[in-house]
């Protein structure tokens, strides 16, 4: 028999280099939006090595080099600042990171109601908070949460405490309450990607599994469970790329002058430092340093998942 | 889900009975949690506003009005941001809705859907490309398949055998003509 490499004629080279193009004109548009997004506005790196004041143009500024980097570290109340901040991202994230199962015990458990209706409904419900912004969810919160809000009327008329509690002035739980608001936000969303994800495992194995006599709980342990693994291993591989990104949202609406040492996440500093008070060259430099840790966070980990569990994102 | 449906053939055990109800309870609570501040919110909007500004208004409205509704539409340059967001929905739906529309048009004329007839026309090369001989990686290269397991995946699915199974017996059918007519 003739092996496919004889067959290659110059008519075929050709067929084949015109499909190429073909593919690579589909992906182009994509390729331009991810440039002109990503890549392109990196140019605003410049901005950490000058000493940037706004009303003058950045070439007319003083060059200073690594003058704000250095900074960072020099001062001692600038790095316990510092060290607070990556306190707190570490914090969040960390609680994130550590609850991340939750969505998918969600799905598990929903998944074990019989009733349609039931379960239809449950999701729906739950996944409403999802779409409105978080300025939304800080009115929310605050019209339920502040010291004349439904909670504390509720729990003065039911005698659980005398005074009203300031929940949204509490400095001392701040990690735990905006890890509950996150949860109140996305558990019903994330359950989604799983109870699909259940919805496509094979249902021979239950019924292999049920005729060989397992429980209710050993077929949940034993087959939806590590089906639903990949899935989960993807979503921790990227929770945990993106580490020191937490986001400005959430917790910039629910910043005040009582738990500003402890919300303050990295992006909510270099905004702060930044847009808030005038500091754009320091934010910068900030902002270039976080890039970079998260960079080798993402290649660590995901070199990690490859020799442990032989998949990876990249 | 099958996993409820199967366990439904038997009876279910008291544990179990009770686990279903706790579930029950779990989810009527959190779903209550994720629904109350909106209905909380609705019916602050719709009361006397000196009573909600109190804090007093917590499970029904209290003294129903409109006023704050009605107010909504004087706002200025309401119009310019309503219709910048209706757009940008109408356009990103209308984008789905063609998608969809064009693969049932499909499923219409051709009687199974756009998938199922790439994957038919795909395998169709791949039988002849393999009865002539072609190794399988080229094979499965050149019907469109990112690689050899998905190529054999989708073949075993339609076919029954596996492309290299398929291959050989091509091969011998070829070589040692059957010898009753």
């Amino acid at each position: 028999m003739s092996t496919g490499r004889a067959q290659l004629t110059d008519k075929r080279l050709n067929a084949r280099k015109w499909y190429s193009y073909k593919l690579f004109l589909l992906i182009l548009p994509f390729i331009v939006l991810v440039f002109l997004f990503s890549y392109f506005p990196l140019h605003g790196w410049a901005y950490a090595f000058f000493d940037y004041r706004p009303p003058f143009q950045l070439k007319d500024c003083e060059f200073v080099g690594f003058k704000w980097f250095v900074s960072l570290i020099s001062n001692a109340s600038k790095r316990k600042q510092i060290v607070q901040v990556l306190i707190n991202t570490f914090a969040m994230s960390g609680l994130g990171i550590l609850f991340s199962w939750l969505p998918m015990a969600f799905a598990i458990l929903l998944s074990e109601i019989r009733s349609t209706v039931y379960k239809k409904t449950v999701q729906t419900i739950t996944t409403l908070p999802h779409f409105i912004s978080w300025v939304l969810v800080y009115s929310l919160a605050f019209s339920l949460l502040s010291s004349s809000g439904a909670v504390n009327r509720l729990a003065i008329d039911l005698g659980l405490y005398e005074k009203p509690k300031l929940f949204l002035q509490d400095k001392d739980n701040v990690y735990w309450t905006m890890w509950l608001l996150h949860t109140w936000k996305g558990t019903g969303w994330s359950a989604i990607m799983y109870i699909a994800a259940i919805a496509g495992i094979d249902q021979e194995l239950y019924e292999a599994a049920y005729v060989d006599g397992a429980g209710r709980f050993s077929v949940m342990w034993h087959i939806t469970v590590p089906g639903l693994l990949p899935t989960y291993f993807v979503l921790l591989l990227m929770s945990v790329a993106n580490f020191l990104n937490n986001g400005v949202d959430q917790y910039y609406v629910f910043q005040n002058a009582f738990n500003k040492e402890k919300i303050q996440v990295l992006d909510l500093f270099v905004y702060n430092l930044g847009l808030g008070s005038g500091s754009y060259s320091l934010a910068t430099a900030i902002s270039i340093l976080k890039s970079l840790v998260s960079l080798m966070l993402l290649f660590t980990v995901n070199t990690l998942s490859k020799s442990l569990r032989g998949e990876s994102i990249i | 889900m099958s996993t409820a449906r199967m366990a439904g053939k038997k009876k279910n055990t008291p544990g179990e009975q009770i686990f279903i109800i706790a579930l029950y309870i779990l989810f009527t609570l959190f779903t209550l949690v994720c629904f109350y501040p909106f209905y909380y919110l609705i019916i602050n909007s719709i009361s006397a506003n000196d009573v909600s500004a109190r804090g007093s208004v917590l499970f029904y409205p209290v003294g129903i009005h409109f006023r704050n509704y009605a107010q909504v539409f004087t706002i200025r340059n309401l119009g310019n941001a309503a219709l910048i967001s209706v757009l940008r929905t109408v356009i990103g739906t209308a984008c789905t809705v063609i998608g969809s529309y064009l693969g049932k048009l499909f499923r219409r004329k051709t009687g199974m859907s756009f998938h199922s007839c790439l994957n038919r026309i795909r395998i169709e090369h791949a039988l002849e490309m393999l009865a002539s001989g072609m190794r399988v990686t080229d094979v499965a290269e050149k019907c469109g398949y990112s690689g050899i397991h998905s190529f054999s995946r989708k073949f075993r699915e339609l076919v029954g055998c596996s492309p290299g199974a398929y291959r050989t017996q091509c091969i011998k059918s070829i070589s040692d003509p059957p010898a009753s007519v």
